[in-house]
C-alpha cells in the first residue's frame, strides 16, 4: 500500500502511544518523513517530541503503535537496533569522552575486526568532512573543543555508522548563529545526498529556513502538518501554541506597587564561556506577579540563579535591591547566597530542579525545612529542633501534603506534587521579600497547581516581589501582573499580563522584539 | 664502581618486579574505572597459592620436572588472584558496593589468609627453620642475585598491557569505560564485561607479584612484606600516571630504593622507604595542579556505574 | 531479571537483613574455624569469652581495644557523611600518636619533669594537655592537607590519604629506630620504641593505674572515647555543622543553594576528623606508654569498615567495634590441637568474611530485584 504512495516513507510512525507512570507523554501519534526531506519537529517545552524521537532512536520502546522504516515494520529496542535500520539521533547531551580524540569518540563501540587502524578511521572522518562541509581536525581532543565542534562530532558519529535517517535534537540550542548557519548549510548538503533528517526545534525562523516541512506537535498530540513554503510564523506559532483556553485563576489588583527588585544589564556567561544572557534589564515590584516566558533554555535558569548569588556574572551587570521600609537601595550582585541571608534580604528561591537544588531528596520534610532555618541563633552550636518542626507542620496543615510522618519518611518517597509544596511551603514561610518560582507547577495535578497559583498571588497581595518563570501560556496570562519575555538570553519585550494576547507572547518567544 | 652498578641493577629489578606486576595489574583495573584498594592482598593470595603449590609438589615427589615446577606455582597463583578478582567485581559491579570498603577489605582478608595459611604450612613442614622448605622450587625461578625469566615475564606483560591500551580496539573501548561508562554504554560497549575482564586480568598479573615476591625475590617464605608492596605499586600507578611503559623504570627506580635502603643503617632506611611515598604525593599534587587531562585519574574510578531506570 | 534501585525499605527491614547477612557471617566463619581445630564452635566461643574476658585485666584491655577501634572509627565518620572518602586514619592516628609521644619525650629532658619533689600528679596534669593537644594538631595536619587539595584542585582524596598513611608510617619508623635517635628516645638505648622509659615507669606521660590494679590504665581511654561518641552522635545529630556536613554530602548544588560555603566546611570537617584521629593516637600513646611503627596496626583501615557497615551511626559502631575486636582478639585465645593457637591473621580472615557478606547485603538494601519482564515505574 505504501509502496503506491508517490512519495516514499523513510520512517513512518503510527498510533504511537508513551506513558510514564500515569503521564501521557506521546498520544496516538502517526508521523511520517519522507526520503530527502528535512523535517522540523515543533512543538512548546513538554509537548512530547523528544520522546517521541527517542523512541526512534530506540531509547525509549512505545507502548503502542507500530514504526516503519522504508515501508517495513520494524521493532526498535536499543540504540543498536536503530543504527542497524541506519537511524542515528544527535541528542542534545553529547556523548563523548572528553580525553579521547575525534576519531577514537567516533569509532567507539564500532566492532570491526583487527588492529586498531586510526590512520584509516582519520582518513574516512575527513572524507566525510568534505563531502558534507563540516569542519574538523580528526586528531584534535574533545576537552579542547567548542560545542560546535562537539556537535560536529556527533553528528560524524551517527554518518560514520552509515545512518541514513538522523534525528537533531535541538541542535541550535547550543549554538552561535554563523555555527547555525555552518550547520543548515551541512544539513542541505546531507539532505542531497539522499539522507533524511528530523530537527527539533521551537525556533520558527530556523523551521521556515531548513525545513521543508514541519510536523507540530502540543501537550503529547499530533497537531498536523504543513509544507514549510505554506507556512508562516503567526499560522506555525497558532498551531503550536494553540488557542487561549480560560483557567478562571483569580488576579486580584494590590493597592500599592512599589519597585522591589532592579535588574541592570545582566550578562552571564557559562563555563564555556558562551554567553546565556545578555544586557537584561527590568525591574521586578513588591504587589505583583512578573511572569518570564520563553522557550526551554532561553535563560530563564541563568537569570534566577544570578539574582539568588548562585551564578557569576558579568562586571557591567547590576542588581540593586530595594529595602522595603526605608527605600534603601543595596546593591546585591556579587554576594554569595550566605552573604544575602546574613545581610537581611529575604530571597526565596524555588529552583527548577527540585533535589538538585533546593531540596535534599533522602531527608524528612523537616529536616528539609530546616535548610533555610537552622542558622537560627549564631552563637548557638546546635540547631532549633523545635522551629523546624513546628514548620514543617504547618506546611503540611496549611498546604496538606499528603505524608505520613514529618521526620523520618524521606522526601524523596513523597510524589511530586507534595514535594513541590514542601519546597513552596518552606520557602513561603520565611516571609520574602522577594520570592522566584521556576516552574514551579511542573509535573503537578490540576489542583496542586492552583494551590500553588493562590499562594503565589496570596504573596503577591501581602507586597511580595514575585517572580514566576512558567512554561503554560494560559497561566502566565492569567496570572501575572507584567509578563517579560526572553528570547535567546535577551528580553524580548516586557507586556501587560492583563491586555495581551497569546499569540503575541508566542511571537515574542521566538523571535527577538516579536514583530512590533 | 662498576662492580657495584653491575650489581645494583640486577638487585634493583627484583626489588622492582613485585611493584611492576601489581601496578601494571591495577593500572589495567583502574582504567576499568575500579580502584581496586584489594590490590595488595590480591598480590597475598597470588603468593601463597604458588607457594602452596611449589611446596605440595616439591615434598610430593624426589625428582622434579622442570616444566611441572613451574607451572603448577604458576597456575596455582593465577587461579587464586582470578578467585580474587572475581570477588571484587562480584561485590563492586554486580552488587554495586562501595569500592573502597570491598578493595580493604580483600586485603584485610588476603593479607589474613595468606599469613595464615603460610603459618599452617610451616608448622606442617615440621622443618627446624622457622621457614617454609621451598628451596628446590625457587630455583626454578631464579638464583636470587638476577631478576629471573618471571621478570621479563612482567616487564613482557607491562609492555603489552601498554601497547594494549594504546593501540587496540579493545583497550580503547576499556578506556572509555573508565573515562565515561555511559557514554560507553551508549555505544554499545558492554560496560560490565569490559569492567569484570579488565579486573580479574589485573588481578591475575598483580597476583604474579606475589608469586614473585616469594620465588624469585624472597625465595621463602618469612613473614613477607607483601603488603608494603602492594601499596608502592598502588603509588607507582599514581606516580606513573597510568602508564605501564613508565612502570617498568618506576618500579625498577623504586626498587633501586630499597635496595640502596638495605645497605644503610637502620633509620637512614627508613628515610629511603619514605620517598616513594612523598614523591607520589607530589606527582598526585602536581597533576591535579597541572589539570592536563590525561594525566588525571579515569574521570569514572572508584564509581560504580549503574544505568538508571528510564 | 532487572535490578531497580529502591529507597523505601523500613530502616528495621534493613538492620534485619545486615543482622541476617552477620548471622550467616559468623555461621561459615564457625565452619572455618571448626575445619582448622575440628574443635565444637560453642567451645570455640566460649574459648573466646574467656580468652577476652576471663579476668579483670583481661576485660579492661578488651574494652579498651573496643573503645580505640571505636575511637578512629567515630573520627572517620564526620567525613564519610560528607562522602569525602579518608582513608587516611591509619596515619592520622599514628602521627597523632607520634607527637604525643614526641611531648612526653621532651619532657623527660626537662628538669621541672625529672624532679621527684614534683608530684607525679601535678606533672601530668600539665603534660596531658600539651600531648593531648599535639596529637590532635598532628592529625589534624594530615586531615587537613587532603582536604585542601581536594577542595582546591579537586585532587583524589583516597589516592591522597592512603599516600598520607605511608608517610606518616616511614616518619614514625624513622623517629622511633634512627640510631640518633634511639638513644635520645630511650637513654639506656635498649628499648627501641619505648619513649623514655624512666618517665614512663614514673608513670608521667602515661595513664597510672588506678590503685595499682591491673588494666585500669586503660580507664582514661574508654572514658574519653565513651565521652566522644555521645558528643559525635550529637554532633552529627543536632548541630548546624553536622546538618552542613549532611546536606554537603547528599548534594552539593543544594549546599551552595542554601548558602553553605562547600569547600570551608569539607575542609573543617576534615580538620575536625584528623584532630579526633589525633586524639586517638594521644590516648594510644598513655594506655600503652610507647609509640611503635605499629602502634595503630591496621585500625586505622578496620574503622572504615565499622564507620560504613554502622551507616555512620555512632551507636551502631559501638556493636561494630565490639563485633570485630571480639573476631580479631577472641580467635587469638583460641587453642589449636597441637598447641599452637590461631593468629592475627587467622582472625583478620574471619573478620574480612564478615565484612563481605556486609558489603554484599548493602546490595538488597538499596536495590531490588525483579523477575519477569521490565515493569513501568510509577512517577
Amino acid at each position: 500500500m505504501h509502496e503506491l504512495e508517490a512519495v516514499k516513507n523513510a520512517v513512518r510512525m503510527e498510533g504511537i502511544t508513551k506513558h510514564f507512570g500515569s503521564v501521557i507523554a506521546n498520544r496516538n501519534i502517526n508521523l511520517e518523513l519522507h526520503e530527502g526531506e528535512i523535517l522540523s519537529l515543533l512543538g512548546e517545552n513538554g509537548s512530547g517530541k523528544t520522546t517521541l524521537m527517542n523512541m526512534l532512536s530506540g531509547i525509549y520502546y512505545p507502548d503502542e503503535g507500530q514504526i516503519y522504516i522504508h515501508g517495513r515494520p520494524v521493532t526498535i529496542r536499543s540504540p543498536k537496533d536503530a543504527f542497524e535500520h541506519g537511524i542515528g539521533m544527535i541528542h542534545q547531551h553529547f556523548k563523548l569522552v572528553d580525553v579521547f580524540t575525534a576519531t577514537e569518540n567516533i569509532i567507539l563501540g564500532l566492532e570491526e575486526k583487527g588492529m586498531l587502524n586510526v590512520k584509516k578511521a582519520a582518513a574516512k572522518i575527513r572524507e566525510i568532512s568534505e563531502r558534507y562541509g563540516f569542519d574538523i581536525d580528526p586528531n584534535q581532543k574533545i576537552y579542547n573543543m567548542s560545542v560546535s565542534q562537539k556537535q560536529t562530532v556527533e553528528i560524524i558519529k551517527v554518518l560514520y555508522r552509515g545512518a541514513d535517517i538522523l534525528i537533531l535534537d535541538e541542535p541550535t540550542a547550543v549554538l552561535t548563529p554563523q555555527e547555525t548557519e555552518k550547520l543548515f548549510t551541512v544539513m542541505r548538503n546531507m539532505k542531497k545526498d539522499g539522507k533524511s533528517l528530523i530537527i527539533i526545534t521551537h525556533k520558527l525562523h530556523e523551521v521556515l529556513e531548513v525545513s521543508d516541512r514541519v510536523a507540530i506537535l502540543r501537550k503529547g498530540e499530533y497537531i498536523g502538518d504543513v509544507e514549510t513554503k505554506n507556512a508562516d510564523q503567526q499560522s506555525l506559532t497558532d498551531m503550536m501554541v494553540g488557542r487561549a483556553v480560560s483557567l478562571n485563576i483569580d488576579r486580584p489588583q494590590a493597592e500599592e506597587i512599589t519597585e522591589r527588585l532592579r535588574v541592570e544589564h545582566l550578562t552571564v556567561k557559562d563555563v564555556e564561556g558562551v554567553k546565556r544572557l545578555t544586557d537584561v534589564s527590568f525591574s521586578a515590584n513588591a504587589g505583583e506577579i512578573l511572569g518570564i516566558a520563553g522557550i526551554a533554555g532561553s535563560g530563564q535558569r541563568e537569570l534566577l540563579e544570578a539574582i539568588a548569588g548562585l551564578q557569576p556574572i558579568e562586571p557591567e551587570s547590576r542588581i540593586t535591591y530595594i529595602e522595603p521600609k526605608t527605600g534603601e537601595e543595596r546593591i546585591i550582585n556579587g554576594m554569595d547566597p550566605l552573604k544575602i541571608i546574613r545581610s537581611g534580604i529575604l530571597l526565596s528561591f524555588v529552583p527548577e530542579d527540585r533535589f538538585g537544588m533546593g531540596l535534599v531528596g533522602s531527608m524528612s520534610i523537616t529536616d528539609n525545612v530546616m535548610l533555610r532555618s537552622y542558622r537560627m541563633g549564631r552563637f548557638n552550636p546546635f540547631y532549633n529542633h523545635r522551629f523546624p518542626k513546628q514548620l514543617a507542620n504547618e506546611i503540611v496543615n496549611d498546604l496538606e501534603v499528603v505524608t505520613p510522618n514529618i521526620d523520618r519518611i524521606p522526601l524523596r518517597r513523597l510524589s511530586g506534587g507534595n514535594v513541590q509544596k514542601v519546597l513552596v511551603g518552606r520557602e513561603i514561610k520565611q516571609s520574602p521579600t522577594v520570592l522566584m518560582t521556576a516552574y514551579a507547577v511542573r509535573g503537578l495535578d490540576i489542583n496542586t497547581s492552583y494551590t500553588i497559583y493562590n499562594l503565589l498571588t496570596e504573596q503577591k497581595m501581602k507586597g511580595v516581589a514575585v517572580i514566576y518563570v512558567g512554561e503554560d501560556l494560559d497561566v502566565l496570562l492569567e496570572l501575572c501582573d507584567r509578563i517579560l519575555v526572553l528570547c535567546g538570553g535577551q528580553v524580548s519585550g516586557v507586556v501587560d499580563g492583563r491586555n495581551v494576547t497569546k499569540e503575541q507572547i508566542g511571537l515574542m518567544m521566538t523571535k527577538l522584539g516579536g514583530g512590533e | 664502581m662498576w662492580k657495584f652498578i653491575l650489581d645494583f641493577i640486577p638487585r634493583a629489578v627484583v626489588y622492582g618486579m613485585p611493584l611492576l606486576f601489581g601496578s601494571t595489574g591495577e593500572i589495567l583495573t583502574e582504567k576499568s574505572g575500579n580502584l581496586n584498594l584489594g590490590i595488595p592482598g590480591i598480590m597475598f593470595i597470588g603468593a601463597i597459592a604458588g607457594t602452596t603449590g611449589a611446596y605440595l609438589y616439591e615434598h610430593a615427589v624426589a625428582e622434579m620436572n622442570t616444566f611441572l615446577a613451574i607451572m603448577i606455582p604458576v597456575m596455582c597463583c593465577l587461579v587464586g588472584s582470578f578467585l580474587m578478582g572475581l570477588l571484587y567485581c562480584f561485590l563492586t559491579v554486580s552488587m554495586r558496593a562501595n569500592q573502597n570498603v570491598t578493595g580493604l577489605s580483600m586485603t584485610i582478608f588476603g593479607t589474613g589468609f595468606a599469613n595464615f595459611l603460610g603459618g599452617v604450612l610451616t608448622k606442617l613442614a615440621k622443618s627446624d627453620i622457622a621457614n617454609l622448605d621451598i628451596t628446590r622450587s625457587v630455583n626454578y625461578f631464579g638464583d636470587g642475585n638476577h631478576p629471573g625469566w618471571l621478570a621479563y615475564v612482567g616487564i613482557g606483560i607491562a609492555v603489552l598491557t601498554s601497547l594494549f591500551l594504546k593501540y587496540t580496539r579493545t583497550g580503547l573501548q576499556l578506556r572509555a569505560v573508565g573515562e565515561n561508562p555511559a557514554t560507553a554504554d551508549a555505544a554499545g560497549i558492554n560496560v560490565t564485561r569490559y569492567k569484570y575482564l579488565a579486573t580479574i586480568v589485573g588481578s591475575m598479573i598483580a597476583g604474579l607479584g606475589g608469586l614473585y615476591y616469594i620465588m624469585a625475590s624472597s625465595r621463602t617464605w618469612s613473614e613477607p612484606q607483601i603488603d608494603a608492596a602492594g601499596w608502592l605499586a598502588i603509588a607507582i600507578v599514581i606516580f606513573t600516571t597510568w602508564r605501564p611503559a613508565i612502570s617498568i623504570f618506576a618500579s625498577i627506580g623504586f626498587g633501586g630504593l630499597l635496595v640502596l635502603s638495605t645497605n644503610f643503617p637502620i633509620g637512614i632506611k627508613e628515610l629511603f622507604e619514605l620517598v616513594p611515598y612523598v614523591v607520589t604525593l607530589i606527582v598526585l599534587i602536581m597533576v591535579s595542579l597541572r589539570k592536563k587531562r590525561e594525566n588525571l585519574p579515569p574521570q569514572s574510578l572508584g564509581l560504580a556505574y549503574f544505568r538508571e531506570e528510564r | 531479571m532487572h535490578i531497580a534501585k529502591r529507597d523505601n525499605l523500613p530502616v528495621w527491614k534493613a538492620w534485619m537483613i545486615r543482622g541476617i547477612a552477620i548471622i550467616i557471617a559468623i555461621m561459615l566463619c564457625a565452619l572455618i574455624t571448626y575445619l582448622f581445630t575440628k574443635m565444637n564452635p560453642i567451645t570455640v566461643v566460649d574459648k573466646m569469652f574467656k580468652g577476652l574476658f576471663g579476668s579483670e585485666r583481661k576485660t579492661w584491655k578488651t574494652v579498651y581495644q573496643v573503645a580505640c577501634l571505636l575511637g578512629i572509627s567515630l573520627a572517620v565518620t564526620p567525613a564519610f557523611k560528607m562522602r569525602f572518602w579518608n582513608i587516611g586514619a591509619e596515619g592520622q592516628v599514628l602521627i597523632g600518636a607520634f607527637a604525643a609521644a614526641a611531648c612526653m619525650f621532651y619532657a623527660g629532658r626537662m628538669p621541672f619533669f625529672n624532679n621527684p619533689d614534683i608530684s607525679m600528679g601535678v606533672k601530668n596534669t600539665i603534660l596531658f594537655p600539651v600531648m593531648m593537644l599535639a596529637g590532635m594538631l598532628a592529625g589534624a595536619l594530615w586531615g587537613f592537607l587532603p582536604a585542601f587539595f581536594k577542595s582546591r584542585w579537586n585532587t583524589n582524596e583516597t589516592l591522597f590519604t592512603l599516600m598520607m598513611n605511608y608517610v606518616a608510617l616511614q616518619i614514625v619508623k624513622f623517629m622511633v629506630s634512627y640510631r640518633g635517635f634511639k638513644y635520645l628516645w630511650s637513654p639506656n638505648g635498649t628499648a627501641v620504641g619505648m619513649i623514655n622509659s624512666d618517665l614512663a615507669s614514673a608513670g608521667i606521660g602515661n595513664f597510672t593505674k588506678i590503685g595499682g590494679k591491673p588494666g585500669t590504665q586503660y580507664l582514661f581511654s574508654i572514658a574519653v572515647i565513651a565521652v566522644l561518641t555521645v558528643v559525635l552522635y550529637l554532633y552529627l545529630r543536632f548541630s548546624k555543622h553536622g546538618y552542613e556536613i549532611a546536606v554537603v554530602g547528599e548534594s552539593e548544588r543544594t549546599a551552595s543553594y542554601a548558602g553553605i560555603k562547600v569547600n570551608r566546611v569539607i575542609i573543617r570537617t576534615m580538620i575536625l576528623s584528623g584532630a579526633l584521629c589525633g586524639l586517638v593516637g594521644f590516648l594510644i600513646v598513655g594506655a600503652e606508654g610507647t609509640i611503635a611503627a605499629n602502634s595503630v596496626d591496621g585500625r586505622g583501615y578496620t574503622a572504615v569498615m565499622v564507620s560504613w557497615m554502622s551507616q555512620f551511626n555512632p551507636i551502631g559502631m559501638v556493636f561494630s567495634s565490639l563485633l570485630l575486636v571480639f573476631m580479631q582478639f577472641g580467635a587469638k585465645e583460641v587453642p589449636m590441637p597441637d598447641g599452637v593457637s590461631l593468629d592475627k591473621n587467622f582472625a583478620n580472615m574471619l573478620m574480612a568474611i564478615i565484612l563481605f557478606f556486609i558489603i554484599g547485603c548493602e546490595f538488597f538494601i538499596n536495590y531490588q530485584l525483579q523477575f519477569g519482564h521490565h515493569k513501568k515505574r510509577g512517577v
